[in-house]
């Protein structure tokens, strides 16, 4: 068979900007200095995440819209999940004492709003960490067609969560009224409290979500730690239990209250939200400082990791 | 480079690797990488160059065509122009806003409506709620979804979401449009429109790259191209040149390439113009092919001529009762309808299904040659010509 194999025979009017390479002038390598290095400034950073809110909160409500489209009890869900811990814990723990601290002016303040206080404050953690987690994966298609700053998707996950919060107030204005129980004045803390959470959630999300991205286990993870940490954060019980803790194999009891306050910022915030809102005292300044700090530390640590890792989100998810 | 105006796309010595192993390592994985590290025996991981050393520099209102077989890294050269994945070395700059038609689907949301989706892309691209508003008709007309656009994406066709997602990344402004290999899904008059509609955007100053296997759409739409071989450039320049270098290239592989051997061989094939010298358009062509045959039988002896791929602009066929052994086949075809140009020969020769012959020639390329004459009649911008033939006309103007 006759077959030509000549070299690639170049057309006849190859001189207008025509330029064939060969391979072999190619090196194995890159030269060192090429590499690219990923230095992400982190103020830098934040400030082009600051230009795109528009995109977290469009985002944010795509996901809000998604979630309770086609959802028949639509926007009770959010409210169930909370709803639902607080019956557990009522008709299982409502007898116990712990929690029948006296407001300032001497009423008894009932379990049922005294746990329901504390899950209220930890929605938002908990809401934005499970759906923050999982922000980059979920998000793939996306993210191979845009490219605003990846940390977005995530924190467009802590509006979603701020929107459950919100919603969980419908629950509690009703125990309030069941209880005939009126809110103090010092309520109006409460959204401090809040704002000084709002960091400590955005570091624990960019950290979960991008380390998902890496290790696909934390999927299994994350139901996980946000069981424990419930439990281990004076959600259901007091904060003062703090005061007393007993270290198997160390005499006499401890005061833990600060060292826990640096560990986990939730622990005085949720106390700080039960309290300015029923006993009707307000911020305890020293605990809120040692959270707010704690908090922002969180944030940068998170957000360090996030930037680091982004190289590889598009390649790996 | 902020001082380079909106839709510059700079690709400079760009490389990227990915791990050969493209799975997350698992821990214990991690674990073993790292014993054998310590005990010294290399722990580097396997990687595989996906892009080597690329450049193109196109300017704002240019169109630059990519081409290349499959895994050449085509489409990893417009993610990172898209600046969805990075470089390992080198430095991409893409000014302005980046409309990427990357995947039929992607980025609609199947459980949003049309109108969210709308004005989700509208947000995400950087466009505020009234400037979306005033193109909303244009994307809904051009999507020819119309009432539906209330409706949940994944109530549409696949074809309304594919249109819809063009009409999207084409309405919205972008300084910079990437298309990957996605009009080759929607139907004939939906391709046609989508390359009017780039033909429009590129008009109005943005910079288009298009990605596709579609040669002839490469050549109606782009003025420049690259062809990617391997991850590395192997030549860039006007696209109708890299294009025709291309098929070229194609051509040669398949006839390198191994031959299904069915029995029945081609021994030599010989094409000669009307005077046993060089082939001319219009003018008649001699095809003289030599064939051994393990067997006689009656069958039928195709030829068909192609500008290097498989599918032929024209075929002829030939039935008769072939005897076993040698034998020279002739044909003559009066005048040759083509175009100045490189095309290839190819042939098949089978008998019926059913007859008990086993032996055949399997459709492949016997040779190729160059046809001299008048060049290919330029289409309008954006109007692809699919095949190359030539029809001698006369005009008039009365």
């Amino acid at each position: 068979m006759s077959t030509i194999a000549e070299p690639l025979p170049l057309p006849d009017d190859a001189a207008d900007g025509l330029v064939v390479f060969d391979a072999s002038d190619i090196p194995d390598e890159p030269p060192r200095e090429l590499f690219y290095k990923h230095r992400p400034h982190l103020l830098r950073s934040a400030g082009e995440a600051w230009r795109h809110r528009d995109v977290m909160y469009t985002l944010a409500e795509r996901d809000i819209r998604v979630t309770y489209k086609q959802a028949l009890l639509g926007l009770g869900w959010a409210v169930l999940n909370p709803v639902l811990m607080l019956l557990i814990f009522t008709l299982l723990l409502g007898h116990e004492t712990s929690f029948q601290t006296r407001a300032l002016n001497g009423k008894v303040i009932p379990y049922a709003l005294a746990t329901y206080a504390g899950l209220w404050g930890w929605t938002l953690f908990s809401q934005s960490m499970t759906g923050g987690a999982s922000a980059l994966v979920t998000n793939k298609v996306m993210m191979a067609k845009t490219h605003f700053p990846r940390e977005c998707f995530s924190i467009s996950q802590i509006l979603e969560g701020a929107f459950t919060t919100v919603l969980c107030t419908a629950p509690l204005v009703m125990l309030l009224l069941v209880y005939h129980y009126t809110p103090k004045i010092t309520t109006l803390w409460v959204p401090l409290y809040f704002l000084i959470e709002v960091p400590f959630v955005v570091g624990v999300v960019l950290f979960t979500s991008s380390a998902m991205v890496q290790a696909r286990d934390l999927l299994q993870v994350i139901p996980i730690i946000s069981q424990f940490g419930m439990l281990a954060t004076p959600v259901v019980w007091p904060f003062t239990k703090m005061r007393h803790v007993h270290i198997p194999g160390i005499p006499g009891h401890h005061n833990l209250q600060l060292l826990y306050s640096i560990l986990n910022p939730l622990a005085p915030l949720i106390d700080n939200i039960r309290g300015s809102m029923l006993v009707g005292v307000g911020p305890h300044w020293e605990y809120l400082g040692i959270a707010a700090g704690s908090s922002i530390v969180y944030m940068v640590l998170g957000y360090a990791l996030f930037k680091k890792l982004e190289v590889n989100f598009a390649d790996l998810t | 480079m902020p001082t380079s105006p909106k839709g510059t796309v700079s690709v400079e010595h760009v490389w990227k690797r990915f791990r050969a192993d493209r799975s997350i390592p698992l821990f214990q994985e991690h674990i073993a990488r790292l014993g054998r590290r310590i005990m010294g025996r290399g722990g580097s991981r396997g990687y595989r160059w996906v892009l080597r050393d690329v450049n193109v520099h196109v300017e704002p209102g240019k169109t630059y065509g990519i081409i290349g077989i499959n895994g050449s890294g085509k489409s990893t050269l417009l993610k990172m122009i898209c600046r969805t994945t990075y470089p390992t070395a080198g430095t991409v700059t893409t000014v302005g806003r980046i409309g990427a038609l990357l995947d039929v689907r992607a980025g609609i949301h199947p459980d949003l409506s049309g109108e969210e989706n709308i004005y989700l892309y509208g947000t995400i691209l950087g466009l505020t709620r009234q400037q979306v508003n005033e193109r909303f008709a244009d994307i809904v007309e051009f999507a020819e979804i119309g009432d539906a656009v209330d409706r949940q994406i994944k109530f549409y066709s696949a074809g309304m979401a594919i249109r819809l997602g063009f009409a999207i990344a084409a309405y919205l402004e972008p300084d910079v449009l990437l298309v990957d290999e996605v009009l080759a899904v929607g139907d004939a008059r939906f391709q046609q429109k989508c390359l009017e509609r780039i033909t429009e955007v590129v008009q109005k100053g943005a910079t288009l790259f298009y990605v596709s296997h579609d040669l002839p759409t490469v050549e109606a739409v782009c003025e420049k191209a690259m062809w990617l071989s391997g991850g590395y450039v192997r030549a860039a320049g006007p696209a109708r040149q890299i294009v025709n270098l291309y098929r070229t290239s194609v051509e040669q592989q398949s006839m390198l390439g191994p031959a299904g051997d069915g029995g029945i061989r081609v021994l030599k094939a010989e094409v000669s113009g009307p005077d046993g010298g060089g082939v001319r358009s219009g003018e008649a062509v001699h095809l003289r092919i030599m064939v051994r045959s393990p067997e006689a039988m009656f069958g039928v002896f195709h030829i068909g001529i192609s500008q290097g791929t498989a599918q032929p602009v024209f075929v002829q066929r030939f039935a008769t009762s072939f005897p076993d052994g040698e034998f020279e086949l002739r044909c003559r075809l009066q005048a040759l309808p083509l175009p100045k140009g490189r095309y290839s020969l190819w042939g098949a020769m089978r008998a019926p299904v059913g007859s008990g012959h086993i032996a055949e020639f399997p459709w492949q390329p016997m040779l190729s040659f160059d046809a001299f004459g008048p060049d290919v009649i330029k289409a309008p911008n954006g109007v692809m010509v699919l095949s190359p033939v030539y029809v001698p006309a006369e005009w008039e103007l009365n």
